[in-house]
């Protein structure tokens, strides 16, 4: 129980880190170690799988993208010049007040929300028997989704061949001039 | 179990007929000549491939509704008629796309393609039967929508509609896994029958809980049938988007988030409870906020496209609009307003598009005297935007007077009064283009070669069904009528 409060404490600390740190390398690798805390809440229930894959993509890739994007580019234009006005603060206030009523509510009704679920069979076993069985169709519609959007980055990365031709056109006109 | 699964393969050939089309252009594309001819094959191919997935979804119509792939989906009357309107406007969108001078000549192919992937996202969406499918097939739609935005790559404006878009897109999924993850920790299941079925159980204070996750999960369905206030990316979209993809986007992925909601909300609150109160209310302000917004902002604008956007947003109200009974009789009106929708945008996006590609803009002014220049579009386009206002003895007032008898049958007078306040308004701007195009001199005596035989042929063949169907309604209503949603 310890642990898991530790870790939730500092995964809020964290990810509070990401919105009001000035600098955005810092806010980069508290995303970073947020990602790396919600995998230890994982491997904290005993989904391991979930947690390493969680490691793998989320903080691996993703996370450290962010931080590879911004060596590559300036980052004096990026720091954090937030406005404030009174609307961000009315709604941000209003947020936080559900939100702890929300809390409040579930912590006074003892709602034990979590024991519907059964964590205690957690190998991947279990998981890809579910993932070829129960949710098969949602698995292969997934891969139609990648296929389409495959074809989506190409058509927005790719350059146009008459686009190429002006180029071209446009760089001969300027050697003539 | 795997029996189980090729049994079931038999209810879901239209996507998997879909599923093959898109491979098959994707082949086609990357292996064969960028010329003329190979651009014709693709467009008689996805023509077939889109003609044969209607005559299975007509051919799925007969059969018994069922929960397919272990309850994930469902095939019913509802879904099945809602894919065959979603089938019918990526068709018309594909041959606009084809004559249209808005889409790069070389992005033709994969317009098409990306549109068959929103389409099998679209009919996912109809008939999903747990979150996990219903968040699938809303960003099968989305992801692929932000590049379709942004197809014009070298104008501003549609890099800006694709960025604009993704973002929305990309918060509005996450508002609404939010609001998924909270219910699914409350009741304990994504199956939407469990979920209902939890939620009957629950006490007033677990209701309050609940209450704010259902917001968060509106939120995003929001986003995707731009509901206001969730619907300022959709105006800066629709114009920015070439304009067969502005087709498109009015049709598809509108429908498919109005049948989503459709069933969430009946299979949801069907029983009275809290939950209920709440939703209902939450979609009567939706309803009469998307309706006036819409239709009050689509007076100001200068681009006949843009005014098509914003009354699309107040269209996607009167629908919502025809939900808040939650009862067959709203469904059907529902249903059979998306019918009547499908054909008028059809039509109105048609005559814009040929307009626009001759002027390079699609201003009120571009309008004058085209009943003079061509009698036949002229009388078309004046008899979609009376339809679009609901004048009888049109479409558009058969549609708008189902919704308005479901409503005033269950007593929702206010909204009921909402609702035929903003069709006066709405008379307002669809009849600006009529009084242009009647009344006023013609600018110039060129021609517009997009008003061909074939395609002025086409563009009145699709209006006969406004025209039909505002007389003759009741073989339409009965097919609305019988798309009842099956819960499983």
């Amino acid at each position: 129980m310890a642990v898991d409060i530790m870790l939730t404490i500092l995964t809020v600390v964290f990810a509070l880190m990401v919105v009001f740190s000035k600098k955005t390398v810092v806010a980069a690798f508290s995303l970073l170690m947020t990602l790396l805390m919600i995998a230890m809440i994982y491997f904290q229930l005993g989904t391991v799988f979930i947690s390493a894959v969680q490691v793998l993509i989320n903080a691996g890739a993703i996370a450290i993208l962010f931080v590879f994007v911004m060596m590559l580019i300036n980052l004096e234009q990026f720091t954090n010049n937030r406005e404030k006005s009174k609307w961000k603060l009315i709604v941000s206030t209003v947020t936080i007040l559900v939100l702890l009523g929300v809390f409040a509510l579930v912590i006074n009704n003892n709602i034990e929300t979590l024991s519907v679920m059964n964590l205690a069979d957690n190998s991947m076993k279990t998981l890809f028997a579910k993932l070829f069985d129960v949710y098969y169709l949602p698995f292969e519609m997934a891969t139609v989704l990648l296929l389409a959007a495959i074809v989506a980055c190409i058509v927005i990365t790719s350059h146009e061949k008459h686009e190429v031709a002006e180029e071209l056109a446009a760089a001969k006109s300027e050697d003539k001039v | 179990m795997y029996l189980n699964y090729l049994a079931n393969v038999g209810r879901y050939i239209p996507e998997l007929l879909l599923v093959v089309l898109m491979i098959g252009i994707i082949i086609l594309e990357t292996t064969y000549a960028e010329d003329e001819k190979n651009k014709k094959y693709v467009f008689i191919l996805t023509c077939v491939g889109l003609v044969a997935t209607f005559a299975s979804l007509v051919a799925n119509m007969s059969g018994k509704a069922e929960a397919i792939f272990s309850n994930s989906m469902i095939i019913d009357p509802f879904s099945t008629v809602m894919k065959m309107v979603m089938v019918l406007g990526t068709l018309g969108a594909v041959y606009l796309s084809t004559i249209s001078k808005d889409i790069y000549e070389s992005l033709k192919t994969e317009f098409i393609i990306m549109a068959i992937g929103v389409l099998i996202g679209g009919m996912i969406l109809a008939s999903a039967n747990n979150m996990l499918m219903l968040y699938l097939g809303i960003e099968t739609l989305s992801i692929i929508s932000y590049v379709m935005a942004s197809l014009k790559k070298n104008d501003e404006r549609s890099s800006e509609a694709g960025l604009k878009y993704a973002l929305f897109g990309g918060v509005s999924s996450g508002i609404m896994l939010f609001g998924m993850s909270h219910m699914f920790g409350v009741l304990g299941t994504i199956q939407f029958s469990g979920m209902a079925a939890n939620i009957a159980k629950l006490d007033h204070t677990q209701m309050l809980i609940m209450m704010p996750s259902f917001v968060l999960f509106f939120a995003g369905i929001g986003y995707k049938i731009a509901a206001v206030p969730f619907h300022m990316w959709s105006p800066d979209v629709y114009e920015g988007s070439p304009t067969p993809v502005t087709t498109f986007f009015a049709i598809v992925p509108k429908l498919a988030g109005i049948s989503a909601l459709i069933r969430v909300t009946m299979i949801f609150f069907l029983t009275p409870s809290a939950l209920r109160v709440g939703w209902v209310g939450l979609m009567m302000i939706m309803a009469a906020l998307t309706m006036t917004v819409g239709n009050v902002t689509a007076i100001g604008q200068k681009s006949v496209k843009r005014m098509l956007a914003y009354s699309s947003i107040s269209h996607a109200g009167i629908m919502i609009a025809g939900l808040v009974m939650i009862n067959d009789i709203g469904v059907r009106a529902v249903v059979f307003y998306g019918i009547t929708y499908l054909f008028m945008t059809l039509v109105a996006f048609y005559v814009t598009s040929i307009v626009q590609d001759k002027y390079g803009n699609d201003h009120f002014e571009r309008f004058q005297g085209l009943i003079y220049r061509y009698p036949f579009m002229g009388i078309v386009m004046s008899v979609v935007m009376f339809s679009l206002t609901g004048l009888p003895p049109l479409a558009g007032f058969v549609a708008k007077f189902n919704i308005l008898n479901a409503l005033i049958n269950s007593k929702y007078y206010s909204l009921a009064i909402i609702l035929a306040l903003n069709s006066v308004i709405s008379a307002f701007y669809y009849l600006k283009i009529v009084r242009l195009m009647t009344l006023k001199t013609q600018e110039s005596n060129e021609e517009i070669e997009g008003f061909g035989f074939l395609n002025q042929v086409i563009i009145i063949v699709m209006t006969a069904p406004v025209l039909i169907l505002g007389i003759f309604w009741d073989s339409i209503m009965g097919l609305a009528e019988g798309a009842k949603i099956f819960i499983k």
